[in-house]
């Protein structure tokens, strides 16, 4: 346990490190999310938001549509780091220093994990602040904001951990996984209701956001955020199952890839 | 010039024949396709057809759905494109073949002619599915073909290219291609009026979003298959167009002059 | 002392045949290898390229398992319990990868280093000492990618020493390296073994490296072990011929007549020149002492003698050649 422990925050500390210099991370995951934060801001002021509290108990006016669509944001921020950690899997895997972890006996898991986290801590901050001062001068501010905004940046931190441990994972089996990233990534965005609330969603629809932690990370932190008397406590009941779920599912696909690369060998392989 | 542009064709035709990139099509048309559902999903199930009057008043009553898929069509097809001449170069460089091309006397403009070509089939396989996509959310796009339309979209694939070549020396210039490339279709995709009238912006982002030649293209695109208005009574837009991919030709090509000495003299100094 | 016997390893891996035909492929890259590594000892593995010397490593290594065969360190059976296996053992590849080039030396063996569960003020000692045994402690703060290749083949070794394995093994360490830093590296090699007590596996392309370090050696070739044995007994028995060149003044006819009849049928003579003769005899064994006992008894005075030692270079290629 100590050693997991040693391990989780030895790759964290190594991603630190290895990524302090990169600055394309300003860009991917500041720049670009600001850009089209507004342009979805902008494109809901093609509506008649005056009728928007008949639909969605969310949104009443300009201020909590960008509550709505700022919480959107900073939840999608989250995972999307994730994808990109699992992205740079495939430059360890081509430097051959995946093999050097791989050589030593630390717990995989642990591994994995630190991986996620580390890449939160990196990534993440930037567009946190500016979402938070965002929410700041929507003045919507009140006392127990303060309080609010750890509990939705726990509630995100640990949703993103586990979500980013599977697609480190996915990363890991195959280096096709590219593609995966291709067809994941835009329906996490919509579906995850980033940018439309998920309930006004029809059954279809609804039925895929299920998939999605972030939707149901989303369905919380809003209604901290916004205050709405939204049945959270069945969308909390829906995290964890959907997030034990995503744990099972990257310890058997661990299992699996471990077994498939003693057997096969190919880590390096190209 | 023509002559280069023909074999550039022709490689980049083999070139894809061999190694056709499906994941990056399929990437787009995934692209396109939320870039329309998004805006749909907003219209037909949040808020149920409620329009603002600012947009109805900013777009003569224009039909919201026709409105997004046209401008989604539009920015699919701009960044295809862009990225697909504009990087050609780039790839040379890295892929290190840039040499064997500055070596060539031949003329860049053809050369990038050839590229923008090559990609034309490409570019409307992906025009099809996103009008399919339009359509079947309940599109109007039956009016998209006529003599005006054409007149249009041959305007918009000239300011595409021209800015696909300020995209090239860029690139070539920071040596980098991700980076440079995305910045610009998040900034092209804000302010063009791809899926809300420019007008919506703050004052300085509508005169930024006229450097872009999309802006123009767009209004005169939609004015002409949405509103039915004849392209003569725009002809500033039109100017608009020319102008702008005009100076961006020549600019482009002066940068590309400049960095190619730089390049030479990098390469073989 | 580790011990493998009879490793074979199969991989199966599909080749795709056009876009949706895929064929299986079954390779089998090793096939019955058995070896001994003791501590203290280097050991040497040569081949060509893809006769499955790295295959070999890696299953040693613990990164993949055998399909058959078992791998016993101590006692301990290291296939079924790789991860504790991966404790007392390392690899070292050849190369500049397997290392983050955008970390320091420094940070690149801290991490490594918290990957085997090092507490940190060990760890921390252990660095400092081994990068002083590998001469980086002035660098060790740079980024490896401002490295030249020997530093970071030499970071390479630090890395493999940090869990102080008991085994080693080294994949061509030198590939690569300049004449100077690979006869410094092989002096690293070299007390490892005989100061550190570590049982060392190296392979090479070098057979020179093999001569000057291992002392005992298995040539593999297609994935089989063709001949081992040290470099002396390789010598001895698997040489195909020794070569004895003497330069002599008036050689007789009567003495060139007894010498032939000597080594008739046993080796082959040519002699030529005039006054001055070159005599060269090439045989399987040494008949060094008859040839001279003979001339002296003829009163022919030797000028010059050479023995050609067999070359383990030669041998090498010969076993190789006949087991094709
Ligand atoms: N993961 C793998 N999957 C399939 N075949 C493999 C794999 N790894 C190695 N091989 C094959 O097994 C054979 C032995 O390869 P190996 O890498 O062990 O050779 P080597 O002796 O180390 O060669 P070299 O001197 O080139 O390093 C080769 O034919 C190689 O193609
Ligand atoms: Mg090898």
């Amino acid at each position: 346990m100590k050693d997991t422990f040693k391990i989780v925050i030895a790759e964290m500390k190594k991603q630190h490190r290895h990524n302090f210099h990169s600055y394309s991370i300003y860009f991917s995951l500041l720049l670009w999310p600001i850009i089209i934060f507004f342009n979805t801001y902008y494109t809901y002021l093609s509506f008649d938001l005056t009728k928007a509290p008949v639909f969605s108990g969310l949104i009443n006016s300009k201020q909590s549509l960008l509550i709505f669509l700022i919480t959107g944001f900073i939840g999608y921020n989250f995972f999307y780091s994730m994808v990109q950690s699992a992205w740079q899997m495939g430059a360890e895997r081509q430097n051959g220093t995946l093999e050097t972890i791989i050589l030593s006996p630390a717990n995989w898991l642990a591994v994995v994990y630190g991986r996620s986290l580390g890449a939160l801590f990196q990534n993440v901050w930037m567009f946190s602040t500016f979402s938070i001062l965002i929410i700041i001068s929507s003045r919507s501010l009140e006392v127990n904001f303060f309080t609010q905004i750890p509990i939705a940046f726990f509630i995100f931190t640990l949703s993103a951990t586990v979500w980013g441990g599977l697609m480190n994972v996915i990363f890991l089996f195959s280096r096709d996984a590219a593609i995966l990233n291709n067809v994941l990534d835009d329906p996490m965005e919509f579906f995850s209701g980033v940018r439309v609330p998920t309930e006004t969603f029809p059954v279809w629809a609804k039925m895929i956001s299920v998939i999605f932690p972030l939707t149901h990370s989303l369905t919380i932190v809003r209604g901290i955020l916004l205050k709405t008397n939204i049945a959270w406590m069945e969308a909390a009941i829906k995290l964890s199952i959907s997030l034990v779920l995503l744990f099972i599912l990257t310890i058997v696909l661990l299992k699996l890839v471990e077994k498939n690369i003693r057997d096969n060998g190919n880590i390096t392989f190209y | 010039m023509f002559n280069i542009a023909k074999a550039t064709f022709k490689r980049n035709k083999i070139i894809a024949k061999r190694a056709f990139p499906w994941t990056l099509i399929i990437g787009r048309i995934i692209a396109g396709f939320f870039a329309i559902l998004f805006p749909y999903f907003v219209y037909t199930f949040f808020l149920k057809g409620s329009i603002s009057e600012s947009f109805n008043q900013y777009t003569n009553q224009s039909d919201y759905i026709t409105y997004i898929t046209i401008g989604a069509i539009f920015f699919i097809l701009g960044r295809s494109t862009m990225m697909e001449v504009g990087r050609a170069l780039f790839r040379e460089l890295k892929e290190g073949t840039l040499e064997s091309v500055l070596l060539t006397p031949s003329s860049r403009i053809g050369y990038h002619i050839g590229c923008l070509i090559e990609q034309l089939g490409r570019s409307f396989i992906q025009f099809l599915t996103m009008a399919f996509f339009g359509i079947s959310f309940g599109a109007n796009l039956f009016l998209i073909i006529s003599m005006q339309s054409i007149v249009v979209i041959i305007l918009t694939v000239l300011g595409f290219f021209s800015m696909a070549l300020i995209l090239s020396s860029i690139m070539l210039f920071t040596r980098d291609a991700y980076i440079t490339q995305n910045t610009l279709f998040a900034v092209m995709s804000f302010v063009t009026g791809v899926s809300f009238p420019v007008e919506f912006l703050p004052k300085w982002l509508q005169y930024f979003s006229h450097l872009f030649p999309m802006t123009a293209s767009l209004e005169l695109f939609r004015s002409i298959v949405i509103a039915k208005q004849s392209i003569s009574i725009h002809l500033d837009l039109v100017l608009e167009i020319l102008l702008l991919s005009g100076g961006y030709l020549l600019v482009a090509m002066i940068c590309l002059k400049i960095l190619e000495k730089k390049l030479v003299e990098n390469l073989f100094g | 002392m580790l011990i493998a016997t009879n490793l074979s390893k199969k991989f199966v891996y599909k080749e795709s045949k056009g876009l949706f035909k895929k064929k299986l492929i079954v390779k089998n890259a090793v096939n019955d290898v058995s070896l001994k590594i003791e501590s203290g000892k280097i050991v040497g593995l040569i081949g060509v390229n893809g006769a499955g010397k790295t295959t070999t490593i890696k299953m040693l290594a613990s990164l993949i398992k055998p399909t058959t065969g078992e791998i016993l360190i101590d006692n301990l059976d290291i296939i079924k319990e790789h991860k504790k296996a991966k404790r007392i053992i390392n690899l070292i590849s050849g190369g500049e990868r397997n290392i983050y080039w955008r970390l320091t030396a420094q940070e690149n063996l801290e991490y490594f280093g918290a990957l085997y569960g090092i507490p940190k003020d060990v760890l921390n000692q252990k660095i400092e000492t081994i990068l002083e045994m590998v001469g980086l402690t002035e660098s060790k703060d740079i980024p490896v990618e401002r490295y030249s290749k020997g530093m970071k083949q030499r970071l390479q070794i630090a890395r493999g020493l940090i869990n102080d394995p008991k085994y080693i093994f080294l994949d061509e360490p030198t590939l690569g390296l300049d004449i100077n830093i690979a006869k410094e590296l092989r002096s690293y090699i070299r007390k490892l073994a005989d100061d550190e007590n570590k049982g060392i596996l190296l392979t090479t392309h070098y057979i020179s490296e093999v001569e000057e370090l291992c002392d005992y050696i298995y040539i593999i070739s297609n994935g089989y072990i063709v001949a081992e044995g040290t470099p002396d007994e390789l010598k001895e028995e698997l040489s195909t011929k020794t070569q004895v060149v003497l330069t002599v003044e008036v050689l007789t006819e009567q003495a060139e007549v007894e010498l032939k009849d000597i080594l008739e049928c046993k080796a082959e003579v040519t002699i030529e020149g005039e006054n001055i003769h070159t005599i060269k005899v090439i045989s399987k064994e040494n008949f060094t002492a008859e040839i001279i006992r003979c001339l002296s008894s003829h009163n022919v005075s030797i000028l010059n003698m050479k023995l050609m030692e067999p070359d383990l270079e030669e041998i090498v290629l010969n076993v190789l050649r006949r087991s094709e």
